[in-house]
C-alpha cells in the first residue's frame, strides 16, 4: 500500500472524515469508522503479547470508550492517535495482569515465580493451524521474529497503515520521532538488512 | 562497527518502493498469521449501537478457570464460564452455565448490593430485563447461544447518564 486509498485521502484522513460525521450525527460513519480501524488496533493490543480471547475484548472496549468520550476528541485528525494510544495502554495493563496471575497460578503449584516472570522476550505466536502460504513467508515470519519487540510491534501496526500516516503512527505507539517515516528508520532498515543478507529469501525474490 | 554504520545509513534513508514491497508481504504474513477475527468488526458495531447513553464502560476480566482446569466440557453440557465486570461505580460478576442443549443460564452478583435495573441485550435481537434482589443478586433463565452485553442502572434513576454498560461477551 503506498501513498493514499482509491477513495481519496490517507487512513488518518478518512478516519477523521468519518468521526467528523458521525458526531455529526451520522452513525453509518461510525460502522464504517470501526471498519477503517479496527485492524489497526488488533494489531496494535496482539503486539503486545495479549492472548486472542482479551484481545477481542480490548478492542472492543476501546470503542465503546471512544463511544463515550467522543465529544473530548475536540480535533478530529487526533483520533487514530487516541484510539492507538489508549488500545496500547490497555494491552499493556492486560498482559501485566495475566502475567501475575500466571506467577500466582505457578507459585499454587509449587514452580517459582520469578522463573516465570523473568521469561525472555516475547514472540508472537504462530497457531499450530495455520500454514504460511510459502517457505519466503516463513523465512519473513523468522526474521521479523528475530527483530527487538519495539520495533517487531511497529512493523506489525504500519504495515496496515499508508506510508503519510507512519510518523505519526510510530507516535502514538510511543516510539521516538524519527522511528519511522519520512525516513525509514532503524527498525524497517534492521529488516532490509536481515533480509538482504538472506540468500534464500534473495533468491526466492518473486 | 561496519554493520552499525550501515544500518544507520540505510535508516536515514527515505522510504523506497522495497520497503513499500516488504512492509505489503509483512501485511500479507500477518493476515494468514494471526488476522482479525472475522466477526469482530460486526459485534464491535453492534455492541456500539446503543440507544442509550452511558456513563461509564465496564472492564471485563475472565476468570482464568482453563489454568485452573476448572472449566467444565461442553461436549458433557457442563460448560461453565464466569466474568467480572468492574467500574467505578459497581463490580458485577457474572457466570453462565450450560442447562440444556441449546439452553443457557446468568446468574449475576452486583456489589454493591444497592437495586439495579439489569438489561442484557442480546445480538440475536433478543432484549430481557431483570432487578436485581437486595442482596444484589439476579439472573437471566432460557437465553440461547450468542452473544450479549449487560447495562446496569439504578432502580428508581431514569437519569441515563448514570448507566454502566459491559463490553459484547459470548453467552
Amino acid at each position: 500500500m503506498i501513498g493514499t486509498r482509491p477513495e481519496g485521502g490517507t487512513l488518518v484522513h478518512q478516519a477523521a472524515r468519518a468521526f467528523t460525521a458521525f458526531r455529526d450525527g451520522d452513525r453509518a460513519a461510525l460502522d464504517e469508522l470501526v471498519a477503517l480501524l479496527t485492524p489497526l488496533l488488533w494489531h496494535t493490543v496482539r503486539g503486545q503479547g495479549v492472548d486472542p480471547v482479551a484481545a477481542e475484548d480490548v478492542v472492543q472496549t476501546i470503542w465503546m470508550r471512544l463511544l463515550h468520550s467522543r465529544d473530548s476528541i475536540r480535533d478530529p485528525q487526533t483520533v487514530v492517535k487516541w484510539l492507538l494510544t489508549a488500545a496500547r495502554r490497555e494491552a499493556w495493563r492486560v498482559s501485566r495482569r495475566a502475567r501475575t496471575e500466571l506467577v500466582r497460578t505457578a507459585a499454587l503449584f509449587g514452580q517459582e515465580g520469578d522463573e516465570l516472570a523473568a521469561l525472555p522476550v516475547r514472540h508472537d505466536e504462530l497457531p499450530e493451524e495455520v500454514v504460511l502460504r510459502d517457505s519466503r513467508q516463513r523465512r519473513l515470519w523468522e526474521h521479523v521474529q528475530g527483530l527487538p519487540d519495539r520495533c517487531r510491534e511497529l512493523m506489525r501496526v504500519i504495515a496496515f497503515a499508508d506510508r503519510p500516516d507512519y510518523a505519526l503512527i510510530a507516535d502514538s505507539l510511543g516510539m521516538p520521532v524519527g522511528s519511522i517515516g519520512p525516513t525509514r528508520g532503524r527498525c524497517l532498515a534492521k529488516l532490509r538488512q536481515v533480509l538482504a543478507s538472506d540468500p534464500q529469501w534473495e533468491g526466492s525474490e518473486s | 562497527m561496519d554493520d552499525d554504520r550501515t544500518l544507520a545509513e540505510l535508516a536515514g534513508r527515505p522510504l523506497d518502493d522495497v520497503d513499500a514491497a516488504t512492509l505489503a508481504q509483512v501485511r500479507a504474513l500477518y493476515d494468514a498469521a494471526d488476522p482479525v477475527p472475522d466477526d469482530l468488526v460486526e459485534r464491535i458495531r453492534f455492541s456500539l449501537a446503543l440507544d442509550e447513553v452511558f456513563d461509564e464502560v465496564a472492564r471485563m476480566t475472565r476468570m482464568p478457570l482453563d489454568a485452573m482446569g476448572v472449566r467444565g466440557d461442553q461436549s458433557t453440557g457442563t460448560r461453565t464460564e464466569t466474568l467480572t465486570f468492574s467500574a467505578d461505580r459497581l463490580t458485577a460478576m457474572v457466570t453462565v452455565s450450560r442447562v440444556g442443549p441449546g439452553r443457557l443460564r446468568l446468574d449475576g452478583w452486583l456489589a454493591p448490593p444497592e437495586p439495579f435495573r439489569v438489561h442484557l441485550r442480546m445480538q440475536s435481537g433478543d432484549d430481557h430485563e431483570v432487578t436485581a434482589d437486595e442482596q444484589g443478586r439476579f439472573s437471566f433463565d432460557r437465553l440461547d447461544d450468542g452473544f450479549g452485553q449487560l447495562s446496569f442502572r439504578p432502580v428508581g434513576d431514569d437519569d441515563a447518564a448514570n448507566a454502566v454498560v459491559t463490553p459484547l461477551f459470548q453467552l
